[in-house]
């Protein structure tokens, strides 16, 4: 019996072997991969970023088979029509990492600016509720930076019904939220001063939110692609997004967006990740500029003289 | 609850409820939603509420959707144009045959909208579309026309286009011709150009830009002669195109010798009033193309003080 | 001190093409890819005269006028519309938006110039 001798010939993965041109991504290609970024996540990279979003398209390119910068720049500007590509190419360039205090020029306008207006504006009308939803909220970093920010700000705390909820979808980092107990790495951005005020370590490294603080917030199970639940969070002052609804498509971020409108109170605030832009996913807030930052706002309540309708 | 509920929440008084009874109405998919929509769309003061019904429309599945989308294209509210439009490109094939139709509308604003709709569905029947508008009489239409097949890659409108930039005179018409030229064309695209714009001094200031981008993507190491008198030129207002041009060169014809001088003037711009980011491209294409003079580098240009990024992050934004 | 224009349009064919004319002629140009960058960017810095699109995604021109005339850093800022619409109506719209003059698409370079300086002038 003759015996082919065959000669076996790995298939190549693409991801394996295949290298991307030794090439740059062309400052016109980074301009059209940026401005696309931009209108669908809401991002914006500036050029100094050439290299940082080149390394991440590399990534992508190498899994997709594609050679060119330029033909990348096509597919993610013409062909990705649901936003696929979009959302992978979102977690190479997005960092998911979550820690106290992120994002602090942010939680700055918030406390400085957006708090006290609110505060003011509930005091004026004798409403003493305070209402902030932190969606998303992971182990807890947030609502947490949320209730130690509170405690600082408002001098008579005590006096009002004050609520912060946090929610997400995953019932273990659930279960870590609650207990609000946190390592080194998490609490690098908390200034000192809080550290002590709210913070007690409980073993080498870890410390725990005290008790007066942690009182003021409630974890929550909640999936954001949940209509009915969604539907039920209502007359909230702040609601708090950051860094979440990039990951989703389309439809799913400007239902989500919808839900959150209607969950605001009149002249409530909504933050999303301080390089993200609510604006791309609906007009239906309001732009403003608050000392440096830019917020957005629910319209506040119109002054009415219309008698059939009850002033809000 | 069921469509006829829906139907009247829309009416309500509760903003929140007439967005979530249009969010229902786009659940349950049915066509009978359509019209109570699109009605409450023409009274709604909300904002907020006429994208949720936006949202709903481009769920619910059925033709009459595309035909009152392509009817609002004529709308005298610039919102609800420019949702139709977007409403439209969600619904891709579907919404062609209507687009077809509207790119005859006497108005030449709404055969223009329904192109920029076109524009935005991913199928080959689109290529109708694009043959209808190219011939269009009103310049808007055509210089959108012109636009979108370059920004889509419509390779088959090459000859086309090389007709049109050889006989037209329109400022902004060239530009769209010539940026479409750089996507979809060829070397004998860039003999049209030529034909045209021989040098680069013969060429308009508001087309340089996009000369020098075909100079890059189509040119020849002949053409390198002309290097010289192109960055004495235009080496400072044109930095950006002229680097990608000439890293273009070099993954077309890997490592080749520019013309003696070239590589000085590359390294003398480096110490402009650039950003970091330009000053390391600048300085990677001078080191990429082998000289045969020294090259004086200036101290503060060299790539080694210059912020370099490190794992990827670049330089840090607040 | 050169005049600062922000051009406002989804086009990138139209804002190259809009800022070499403003640019040549003398005046410093930043460019927005649609009405909500333009709005941002009118919020981070101030700019002596605006060039808007009304044809744009997302936030179309008129709405891009009216948000910033709620500013009052806006106030008297000259805001130009640039578009394809012809009929009385359009302009209408736009002027009570907020605009001061409009200029119809494809603008050729002297006219867009000559409109700008008009409206520069008559301050």
């Amino acid at each position: 019996m003759s015996q082919n001798i065959s000669t076996f010939v790995p298939e190549k993965g693409r991801g394996e072997h295949f290298a991307p041109a030794a090439t740059t991504l062309s400052m016109k290609d980074f301009q059209n991969i940026r401005d696309v970024i931009y209108k669908k996540l809401g991002i914006y990279f500036e050029d100094a970023k050439v290299f940082f979003i080149q390394k991440r398209i590399e990534k992508r390119m190498a899994i997709l088979g594609i050679e060119r910068f330029d033909d990348y720049a096509f597919q993610l500007c013409f062909t990705d029509s649901d936003s696929v590509e979009m959302q992978r190419l979102a977690n190479l360039v997005t960092t998911n990492e979550t820690y106290m205090f992120r994002e602090f020029d942010q939680l700055q306008a918030f406390a400085d600016i957006c708090l006290p207006e609110i505060l003011k504006e509930k005091e004026r009308k004798n409403d003493r509720t305070l209402k902030i939803w932190s969606a998303g909220c992971s182990s807890g970093e947030e609502p947490y930076t949320l209730a130690i920010i509170l405690r600082e700000v408002m001098h008579d705390a005590a006096r009002w019904n004050i609520q912060i909820t946090g929610t997400d979808i995953d019932e273990h980092v659930i279960d870590m939220a609650r207990k609000g107990v946190y390592e080194e790495r998490s609490l690098r951005e908390v200034p000192i001063e809080y550290m002590d005020r709210h913070l007690k370590e409980t073993s080498v490294g870890s410390f725990q939110i005290h008790g007066d603080t942690s009182r003021l917030v409630d974890i929550q199970h909640l999936n954001l692609h949940d209509k009915v639940s969604m539907r039920k969070m209502r007359s909230y002052d702040f609601i708090f997004c950051r860094n979440v609804l990039i990951y989703f498509d389309d439809i799913s971020r400007r239902t989500a967006v919808d839900h959150f409108y209607n969950a605001l109170n009149p002249g409530g605030y909504i933050f999303l990740g301080h390089s993200e832009s609510i604006g791309r996913i609906t007009s239906a807030f309001t732009l403003l500029r608050k000392g440096r930052h830019l917020v957005y706002q629910k319209a506040p309540p119109a002054v009415r003289n219309d008698s059939t309708k009850e002033p809000s | 609850m069921n469509i006829e509920d829906h139907i009247s929440n829309l009416n309500s008084e509760d903003e929140a409820d007439r967005m979530y009874a249009a969010e229902d109405l786009g659940v349950a998919n049915d066509p009978a939603g359509v019209g109570p929509l699109i009605e409450r769309l023409g009274m709604d003061p909300s904002r907020a509420v006429k994208e949720a019904i936006f949202l709903a429309l481009a769920a619910i599945d059925h033709p009459s959707v595309v035909a009152q989308a392509a009817d609002l294209l004529a709308a005298d509210d610039a919102f609800l144009r420019n949702s139709a439009i977007q409403l439209l490109q969600g619904k891709g094939e579907a919404a062609i045959c209507e687009l077809l139709k509207k790119l005859k509308d006497p108005d030449p604003d709404v055969r223009k909208f329904a192109l920029d709709a076109a524009a935005g569905i991913n199928h080959p029947a689109v290529a109708q579309i694009y043959e209808i508008a190219i011939e269009d009489p009103e310049i808007n239409v055509l210089i959108a026309a012109v636009e979108h097949i370059g920004r889509t890659r419509q390779t088959n409108f090459k000859n086309r286009i090389e007709f049109l930039f050889e006989k037209s005179t329109h400022p902004m018409l060239l530009s769209a011709l010539l940026s479409t030229l750089i996507q979809i064309g060829d070397e004998k695209s860039w003999e049209a150009i030529q034909e045209g714009y021989p040098t680069s001094e013969s060429v308009p200031g508001y087309l340089l830009s996009w000369w020098i981008q075909a100079f890059g993507r189509f040119g020849g190491i002949e053409d390198l002669e002309a290097l010289p008198q192109i960055l004495s030129a235009y080496g400072k207002s044109h930095l950006v195109d002229l680097i990608d041009a000439l890293s273009s060169f070099q993954e077309r014809f890997g490592t080749i010798q520019l013309p003696p001088g070239c590589c000085q003037t590359l390294a003398d711009l480096s110490t402009g009033p650039i950003s970091n980011e330009l000053k390391r491209r600048l300085l990677m294409v001078v080191e990429r193309f082998p000289s045969t003079e020294e090259i004086n580098l200036p101290m503060i240009s060299r790539l080694s003080t210059l912020d370099m990024p490190s794992n990827g992050k670049g330089i840090s934004d607040s | 001190m050169k005049k600062k224009v922000l051009i406002v349009d989804d086009s990138q064919l139209t804002r190259s093409y809009h800022s070499f004319i403003v640019e040549s002629a003398g005046f410093e140009c930043t460019s927005a890819v649609d009405g909500l960058d333009g709005l941002e960017k009118t919020l981070l810095e101030h700019f002596d005269i605006i060039v808007t699109d009304i044809n744009m995604q997302g936030m179309d021109g008129y709405e891009f006028i009216r948000r910033v005339r709620t500013n009052a850093e806006y106030d008297a800022v000259p805001i130009i519309i640039i578009s394809t619409e012809s009929r009385e109506n359009d302009r209408q719209i736009g002027f009570t938006a907020g605009a001061n003059l409009y200029v119809v698409k494809p603008a050729d370079a002297s006219r867009l110039v000559a409109s700008i300086n008009l409206i520069v002038g008559g301050e």
